[in-house]
């Protein structure tokens, strides 16, 4: 069975990480193009295998090192939480015994136009008055 | 005497982002980190070290599990309790967690609150 795009939820409709920093889920049909991006994978072994990417969009940022330092290690952790909740939350996901693996971090842009994917779930990373866009990709295979 | 002065935290977790949210959760409220590491074997030296009441783990790390760490920390140091936390937190995972010995089960993202009630009732049985 492919299990290629969870159900949007709700409740994941924003995920707080700190009292500052939000993550908003966006139902908009908008593309996104970007060619400036950090991503972080996730695998997942289990009853369903398969990866999890993340994109953190940042076409158009001028970021420090200062910036930097403090927003990466933040959009990973918030990916890992919103990947656990996900499967946590869903009720055909949930039924899955699965493992998340350790994120895997890559500084490589990768060139991403969500009008050509359509598995791609878009969320706003949003801290103080700045809004990042993420990205969200699933490839996942259930074993049963 | 505040109670919470009474208590000593090892953190372990393999995201510096996730050991300073928790950190400044209880630095706030008085309560003193001894430790922090980010994988299972530096946590065992840190706490045969450190000799902590409580060891608040992350389940997913590289090569060994926060699971197995909480295994190995029942079996080995009978006076400290541990709190897993996990984004993961199907109920296989937490039914682990607790056979393994943790004393609470916690979800990220980590709610303040809900830290303190957990490392309340570990103080109490103190």
């Amino acid at each position: 069975m492919e299990v290629s795009r969870p159900k949007e939820l709700v409740i994941l409709s924003e995920v707080n990480i700190l009292q500052n920093v939000r993550l908003m889920h966006r139902n908009d049909l908008n593309p996104i193009y970007s060619k400036d991006n950090l991503r972080v994978q996730f695998q997942i072994e289990g009853q369903i295998k398969g990866s999890i990417t993340c994109y953190l969009c940042l076409d158009d940022k001028e970021l420090s090192q200062g910036d930097k330092n403090y927003l990466f290690p933040l959009f990973v952790e918030s990916m890992n939480i919103l990947i656990g909740k996900q499967i946590s939350m869903d009720n055909e996901l949930n039924s899955y015994k699965v493992k998340l693996s350790p994120p895997k971090l890559s500084m490589i842009s990768k060139e991403i136009n969500t009008a050509l994917r359509g598995s791609t779930q878009k969320y706003d990373l949003e801290i103080d008055d700045f809004s990042y866009d993420v990205l969200t990709e699933y490839s996942l295979e259930s074993l049963n | 005497m505040n109670k919470n002065s009474e208590i000593k935290v090892v953190i372990v977790d393999d995201s510096d982002f996730s050991r300073s949210i928790i950190r400044k959760m209880l630095t706030e409220e008085g309560i003193e980190i001894v430790g922090e590491a980010s994988n299972a074997e530096s946590a065992m030296l840190v706490i045969k070290e450190k000799q902590p009441n409580v060891v608040i783990t992350d389940i997913v790390m590289p090569e060994t599990s926060g699971i197995e760490l909480t295994d190995r920390i029942v079996k080995n140091f009978d006076q400290i309790s541990v709190i897993v936390i996990s984004s993961l937190s199907q109920e296989h995972v937490v039914i682990e967690a607790i056979g393994a010995g943790a004393s609470d089960f916690l979800a990220k993202p980590i709610q303040k609150q809900q830290l303190m009630d957990s490392l309340e009732k570990i103080i109490n049985t103190i």
